[in-house]
């Protein structure tokens, strides 16, 4: 069980077999996107309740909502050296796969009845810093 | 016997109704426009180093190619897409994602 919508969407992340880290609202400070030998270590943050959206009421009570997630896909692009991309297009294809529709556990003692990808993954490469993020946008559709 | 029916009030009528219905779509559209970018500036980030960012945000009215009105809100600070996603170290601020959200139910 967890008790967020983040530990919730992190649980299903890392049980992919992407070998991919999921953290909530950002990973610790000291986490490389790449090992001391050169291998590639993408991960996972996960947003929640950008918003809340109630459904409709029924029998007087508001008892189901939306809430909007963003997750984001961090890899570094290239090598070190500049001379090898390390970027893999996989991962991000198979999270919009895999999170679409997808059934995640219980926030807490509330179902999620589903999740969908309203955005499967703007991707911003950033020159600089040498990192390429993937921003997904989440409906996570749950009892409130 | 023939029976002849005069439509011409009801079709006069009619499109005058959906001239005004039509009228009432576009102000209907252009509130909730107006709603989603006062929302994103009362909750966008009060930054100091870049305090303009509340005031970058605006309603752009045109039409498209068809001939159909419509209303873009963004804004102009080329900033505001990394308050509103964050950065891998720093944290984002949702301001507009919020604000839209809140209009589409």
């Amino acid at each position: 069980m967890s008790l967020t919508t983040g530990n919730a969407l992190k649980a299903y992340v890392e049980s992919l077999g992407l070998n991919i880290k999921a953290y909530r609202d950002r990973a610790p400070e000291d986490t490389k996107l790449v090992s001391l030998s050169g291998v590639s270590q993408p991960y996972v943050t996960i947003r929640e309740r950008l918003a809340l959206i109630p459904d409709g009421l029924e029998d007087g009570q508001a008892t189901t909502a939306m809430e909007p997630v963003e997750l984001n896909l961090w890899q570094q692009w290239l090598s070190d050296d500049r001379k090898t991309v390390l970027e893999n297009p996989v991962y991000a294809d198979t999270l919009a796969n895999k999170l679409h529709g997808a059934r995640i556990n219980p926030i807490g003692t509330k179902t999620v009845y589903g999740v969908r990808v309203t955005n499967g993954g703007l991707r911003v490469a950033d020159r600089d810093k040498n990192e390429v993020r993937h921003i997904f946008s989440l409906d996570v559709h749950r009892q409130i | 016997m023939s029976w002849s029916v005069d439509t011409s009030d009801f079709l006069g009528s009619l499109k005058s109704e959906l001239q005004d219905m039509s009228r009432l779509a576009v102000e209907d559209q252009r509130k909730r426009a107006h709603r989603i970018a006062n929302d994103m500036k009362a909750n966008a980030p009060r930054d100091p180093s870049n305090p303009d960012l509340p005031e970058s945000i605006g309603v752009e009215e045109g039409k498209d190619s068809r001939g159909k009105p419509y209303f873009d809100v963004g804004n102009s600070d080329p900033d505001a897409f990394y308050q509103e996603f964050g950065t891998r170290f720093q944290d984002g601020h949702p301001f507009a994602r919020s604000a839209v959200a809140k209009e589409s139910r």
